[in-house]
Parts: structure tokens; C-alpha cells; sequence
């Protein structure tokens, strides 16, 4: 699994390792340009000593060699070495450290500086400068030879004042080397170091910075399946994060809501099957006991068949409950007057209105239309009808409306609901809710304005509750106007 | 023994009340929770089965009330509600027992009769009277190890008596300890069951468990 704290890490390491390499790099190789350079000026220098101290007398070229290339051993010292040459390669003077080796030399080069192998095997730095050197028409002074200087004779068909002589200074560059050697193993070494501290500070910056996400990784670890209510709460949290935990606690809300809805259902789901399950086991144990009491017996096998009528009707509505959450019911799209419909309706609820001698009070233009599935329509409008007849008070009347709006058709139906608060409005899709507590009226499962919700979902259909001025129940159903998603729709015809 | 059901199932109190009156128990069944108050209230009852989800008012309400009245009742709570919390907030407001739904009609007999028990001050299920021994837990009576068949009211008048021996009961409060509202019954009817009683449980030539105190009515000493 990925983890942030090693990604980063990873990340800013490698970022500075590399940043580091190149740093340290151009850093050595400046210092190395300078002393390379700071190296070959002196020997440049040295170089152009040597070439001034060749001069041209009377046929000869006399070159006086400083003591610093006569002396000193290969083994033991760290000799200069240099060459005179004519520009045909004849050795014109030489070094006594050079003792029988020559130096190399390239062939037409009027000043070059370069790398080479010493004639001690070391590494060497050679520079080579082509010049004319100078006359000297001054009487030599007899009796004062200088052991220093070198005599070599101008070859005979030469004109003296055109020789032009190459010269080759070389030094071991192992001083420079070992400059160059020690710079690079402490830049390294630092570097190294700098890798050490900066790796222990990224960690320790990380850690720090991802401290909030571990403390709102363990809330959320700590918040139990039973304690939904808990939150989190992050001290001073970064801007980032005060918005993940934010959007976390929102999330923490929607889901407590759900899962206490759940609760609630299955709660209320384990209530209607209870008491039904209480009825049958204590008719049949009873009559059991007793059958010879042939009055009671009847009376168990009747409750019995009404106890399997009502819990058939609670599997067939959660079924058709299920279905539409799922939206797996099929649609079949017709066109049908509004009107019929719910008188329809209503003449499937009569009795029950009468018993209670209630009215329906209808005013629906009969050309009135819509296109949708009737039968799931007929199942919703039934629902509201019924729930409008079981809740209304006796002897009052049923209001129903439908018209054509720029939102679509609109029906509603209301009735009296002395006994609901508003805040009472946001549970009536509840499945199972009641206003009355005990449900003690087992003719109604609480499930029907669940369902006509869950059709209306279906069907793409807007069904609204609220509670009027005048403490009626108002249930709303609104049919869009037509569009390609939407067939189920109004005309008037 | 005389038992209150409010319970706002009419068919779970439709067939308590037969099981329950099978058994020798006066039953009465009131399907909401004000009309259960006041029935408990004005009359005297052993136990009492007390649904918590009524209509009017709500059973914990009640239990509060009969509480709050000074009613010692033993009640028994029956209710669909299986949260350990109901259970213990019914318990603490006052009940003595809690069922919950779906239950065994016979588990139900047998609480109800421990309940009966408690009331009594009575450990033992067996009360014995002489040679004759009332089961209270099977509701049986038995004469030297041999079972003697008693009909519901007559086994309600020997429990009754046996339960409070010494004390003497009249014709009328032996109607009111066994009967209920739709059981309708007059002094003769107790004189009828008396003696018929006595004759399945006494022993041939020997005097009558069921003593009869002239102008107050009957005991077992």
C-alpha cells in the first residue's frame, strides 16, 4: 500500500539528493577549473622564463636552465622537468631531471597546455610555447662558464635569426591532484552528511505535518458502529485538512441519519411482525391446549387467516416497496384521463369514507390528461387517498385539485390532520412511521406513502408533502412537463 | 385469581383471555391504556399485563400512574419492544416482570403465577391443605398423590381460599376473586361450586376442608 509519509520522503530526498549532486558538482568542477587554471598559469609562467632564458649568440642558442630543473630526484621530490626542441624535433637543451628521456611534444602548436605521463611514470602537466629567441651579441665573458647554461649550435643551413624553438615545461600534477582529491572526498563527505541531517529533517518535518491526518485517522478509527453521534475535531487544523474534516463530519452526519434510519426500519419491521407472531403462537397454543373448546378453536383458525392476510399484504408491499427503491418494476407508458383515475380511486376507498362519512370534494377538468404507467399512477394515487381517508376526521371532506402549471400538472389532495405537527412531515415517507405510536390500526402497515414515494421516484415524478394554515394535510403530485427523458407527461386534450 | 390484560391487539386479548380464563385466572381485557388505568384503579387484581404501545395513553404512563397511586399490583409488562433499555426503564418504573413479544402462552402462565406467588408471600408451588395439595404452577389439585379434575371457577375458589387461609371470604368476594366482566354469576352459583368442590376433595366421613362461617362466608383454617 502507498504511504504518504514514505512517497514524500522518497520524493523530497531524491529531489535534494539530486539538487546536492549538481550543486556539488559544478561547485568542483569551479574549484577544479580555478586551480587547474591558478596550476597552469604558474607553469605558463615558469614557461616563459625558460623561453627567455634562451638566447642566440653567434650561432649557438644558450639556455640557461634555473637550478629548480637540474636537481631533485624522481623518486624522493617532485622534479620540473623541460625540453628545448627545434621546430624539426632536434633536441636543442634539455633538463638534467630529464637525465636520457625526452618530453612529448605536439607538432605545431605555438602554446598548448595538456595532461601527459611524466618520464617518472607520474601524471604530468606540459605546456609547449614556440618562439624566436632572442640575440645576444654581447662578448661572452671568458673564464665564467655558468654550469647552468646549456650551448647548442645552430645546424648549418639554418639562418640563426629565423630558428624558432619549441619549448616543453612539465610538472607532475599530483600536487594538484591531491587538491583536487581532497575537495571532492570532503565534498562528498559533506554531502553525505547533508543526506543524513537533511533525510532525519524531512522525516521529522513529514511526521509533523501528517500529525493531523494521523489524529483524524485515529478519531475515525476510534468512532464505534454504535456511536455515529461522535465527530471530529482537529485542533487548529491545516487549511487542507479543516476541509477533509469537514467534508468527513458532513459525511459522518449523512451516515448517522441513515443508519438511525435503518435502525428505525428494522425496529419497526421487527414490531409488525411481532405482534402477529404473538397473535398466531398464542392462538395455536392455546387452542392446542384446549381443543375441545370447538367456539375458540373457530375463532383461532379466523384470527389465523387474518393474521396470514395482513402479513401477506406486509410482504407484498415491501416487495413493491423494494422494487422501486430498486427501480427494477417495469414502466408501460399510456395515456389516461386524471379525472377517472382518481375517482377511481376514491370509489376503491369509498367504504372506508363512508363508515367514516367522509367527502370528496374533486374539481378536475375532465379533458385533463397525462402519459405514464397507470397502474404504478393508480397504486400512488390509491395510497394518498387512503391515507387521506384514514386520517381525516369523521364527517369532514376530502379536497382534490389538479391543473396545469409551468412546472406541469399538478395534483393535490388534502385533508383534515388534527393530530400532525410539521415537524412530523419529514418522517411520513418514513417506511413504518405512525403518528400514532401504539399501531394500534393494524388495517394500515405505514408503508403506503413510502411506496407512493418510491413510484413517483420511478416514474420521475415529484411528490410533495406540507401541513397549510389551515392544519390540512396537503400531499402534492407534480408531472414535468414533456422532454426526451421524460415521457410521462401532461396534455390537455 | 384475578388477572388485568390491556392489550391493544383485540386478537392477542381475545385469545389471552380464553387461554387465560381456561386456566382458572378472572380476566379482564381493556384495549387502551386510559380505560386500563381506571380499571385498574377501582378494582383489585393479582396481576396485571401491561402492553407498553397503547393507545390513549402509553403503557409506561399507566405503570407510572398505578405507581404514583400507590397500587402494589404486580404487573407484568408484555410488549413487541425488545431493547434492553425498554426492559430496564419499564423495570425501573415500577414493573415486576417483562415479556416480550412473540412469547409462550405457557411461559406466560408461569410468571404470571410466580407473580401470584410473590403477592402470597409463597416460595413453594404446592400448598397443601391437609392430605389434599393445590399445585399453584400446573393449577392442579391432588389428594394422596392422585390427581382430583377441578373445574377452572372451582380450582379458583380452592387457590383463593388456600392462598389466604384463616381469612374468611363472603359469596360476593368469592364472585369478584373468580369471576370477571363477562362471566356474570349470584351467590348460588358459589354455594354450587363450594359443594361441589367439597366433594372432590374431601374425604369420605371426615370433616370439610372448606369451612363455612355462618353469615360471613367461607375459609380453609
Amino acid at each position: 500500500m502507498k504511504s504518504i509519509r514514505r512517497e514524500l520522503t522518497i520524493q523530497i530526498l531524491a529531489g535534494a539528493l539530486v539538487l546536492l549532486l549538481v550543486a556539488g558538482s559544478l561547485f568542483f568542477a569551479a574549484i577544479h577549473h580555478q586551480l587547474t587554471g591558478d596550476f597552469d598559469r604558474m607553469l605558463d609562467a615558469e614557461a616563459e622564463v625558460l623561453a627567455r632564458n634562451a638566447e642566440r649568440k653567434r650561432g649557438t642558442i644558450v639556455w640557461d636552465v634555473p637550478d629548480a630543473y637540474q636537481t631533485g630526484s624522481r623518486e624522493t621530490s617532485d622534479p620540473a622537468y623541460c625540453q628545448l626542441f627545434l621546430e624539426d624535433g632536434t633536441v636543442a637543451g634539455l633538463s638534467k631531471t630529464l637525465d636520457v628521456d625526452n618530453l612529448p611534444r605536439l607538432d605545431g602548436r605555438e602554446h598548448a597546455i595538456w595532461n601527459a605521463r611524466l618520464p617518472d611514470s607520474r601524471r604530468g602537466r606540459l605546456v609547449q610555447k614556440i618562439f624566436t629567441p632572442a640575440a645576444d651579441n654581447t662578448d661572452p665573458q671568458t673564464g665564467t662558464e655558468d654550469p647552468r647554461e646549456q650551448t647548442f649550435a645552430i645546424p648549418d643551413g639554418m639562418n640563426p635569426p629565423d630558428v624558432r624553438l619549441v619549448l616543453v615545461v612539465a610538472r607532475s600534477r599530483e600536487p594538484l591532484d591531491r587538491v583536487l582529491r581532497t575537495l571532492a572526498l570532503a565534498g562528498g563527505a559533506v554531502a553525505v552528511l547533508l543526506s543524513c541531517g537533511l533525510a532525519l529533517l524531512v522525516r521529522r518535518a513529514i511526521a509533523h505535518g501528517l500529525r493531523p491526518i494521523e489524529e483524524i485517522n485515529a478519531q475515525i478509527a476510534a468512532i464505534a458502529p454504535d456511536a455515529l453521534a461522535a465527530r471530529l475535531h482537529v485542533a487548529e487544523p491545516p487549511v487542507e485538512l479543516a476541509a477533509i474534516e469537514t467534508a468527513v463530519n458532513r459525511l459522518l452526519d449523512r451516515v448517522e441519519r441513515a443508519f438511525e434510519k435503518e435502525r428505525r426500519f428494522s425496529s419497526d419491521l421487527a414490531h409488525e411482525l411481532r405482534t402477529p407472531i404473538a397473535e398466531l403462537r398464542t392462538a395455536c397454543e392455546v387452542g392446542e391446549r384446549w381443543p375441545d373448546d370447538v367456539e375458540s378453536t373457530r375463532q383461532f383458525f379466523q384470527d389465523t387467516r387474518a393474521i396470514a392476510v395482513q402479513l401477506e399484504k406486509l410482504v407484498a408491499t415491501m416487495l413493491m416497496l423494494s422494487r422501486c427503491e430498486n427501480g427494477t418494476a417495469p414502466v408501460l407508458t399510456q395515456r389516461f384521463g386524471v379525472q377517472a383515475l382518481v375517482r377511481e380511486c376514491w370509489r376503491h376507498a369509498a367504504a372506508s369514507a363512508e363508515e367514516k362519512k367522509l367527502s370528496l370534494d374533486e374539481r378536475i377538468a375532465p379533458e385533463l390528461a397525462v402519459e405514464g404507467d397507470r397502474d404504478k399512477l393508480e397504486i400512488v394515487l390509491r395510497n394518498l387517498v387512503e391515507n387521506a381517508v384514514a386520517h381525516s376526521a369523521p364527517g369532514t371532506v376530502v379536497e382534490c385539485r389538479a391543473s396545469v402549471t409551468p412546472q406541469g400538472v399538478e395534483l393535490w389532495l388534502a385533508n383534515t390532520a388534527k393530530d400532525l405537527d410539521r415537524a412530523d412531515l419529514e418522517h411520513v415517507f418514513d417506511r413504518f412511521w405512525r403518528k400514532d405510536a401504539a399501531r394500534t390500526d393494524r388495517s394500515h402497515t405505514g408503508l403506503g406513502l413510502s411506496i407512493a414515494r418510491g413510484l413517483c421516484e420511478l416514474l420521475g415524478l415529484r411528490l410533495t408533502v406540507e401541513l397549510r394554515e389551515d392544519r390540512r394535510f396537503e400531499a402534492r403530485l407534480i408531472f414535468p412537463p414533456p422532454s426526451e427523458n421524460n415521457p410521462g407527461v401532461l396534455s390537455e386534450t | 385469581m384475578k388477572l388485568l390484560i390491556i392489550e391493544d391487539s383485540q386478537r392477542l386479548l381475545r385469545t389471552l383471555g380464553i387461554g387465560l380464563r381456561k386456566m382458572g385466572y378472572a380476566v379482564d381485557l381493556v384495549a387502551d391504556g386510559a380505560d386500563g388505568l381506571d380499571y385498574a384503579r377501582f378494582n383489585e387484581y393479582d396481576v396485571i399485563v401491561l402492553d407498553l404501545m397503547l393507545p390513549t395513553m402509553d403503557g409506561l404512563a399507566v405503570l407510572q400512574r398505578l405507581r404514583a397511586l400507590g397500587r402494589k399490583t404486580h404487573i407484568l409488562i408484555l410488549s413487541a419492544k425488545d431493547q434492553v433499555a425498554d426492559r430496564i426503564r419499564g423495570l425501573q418504573l415500577g414493573a415486576d416482570d417483562y415479556m416480550v413479544k412473540p412469547f409462550s402462552f405457557d411461559e406466560l402462565c408461569a410468571r404470571i403465577q410466580t407473580l401470584v406467588r410473590r403477592r402470597y408471600g409463597v416460595k413453594n408451588p404446592d400448598i397443601a391443605v391437609g392430605a389434599v395439595v393445590l399445585n399453584t404452577a400446573a393449577r392442579t389439585v391432588s389428594r394422596e398423590g392422585r390427581r382430583v379434575p377441578l373445574t377452572a371457577a372451582e380450582y379458583g375458589i380452592f387457590e383463593h381460599l388456600a392462598l389466604r387461609r384463616g381469612r374468611v371470604f363472603s359469596k360476593e368476594q368469592l364472585i369478584d376473586a373468580i369471576h370477571d366482566g363477562e362471566t356474570c354469576s349470584g351467590a348460588n352459583v358459589i354455594e354450587v361450586l363450594v359443594c361441589t368442590l367439597r366433594k372432590k376433595i374431601d374425604a369420605e366421613g371426615a370433616d370439610s376442608i372448606i369451612e363455612t362461617r355462618r353469615g360471613h362466608g367461607y375459609c380453609i383454617a
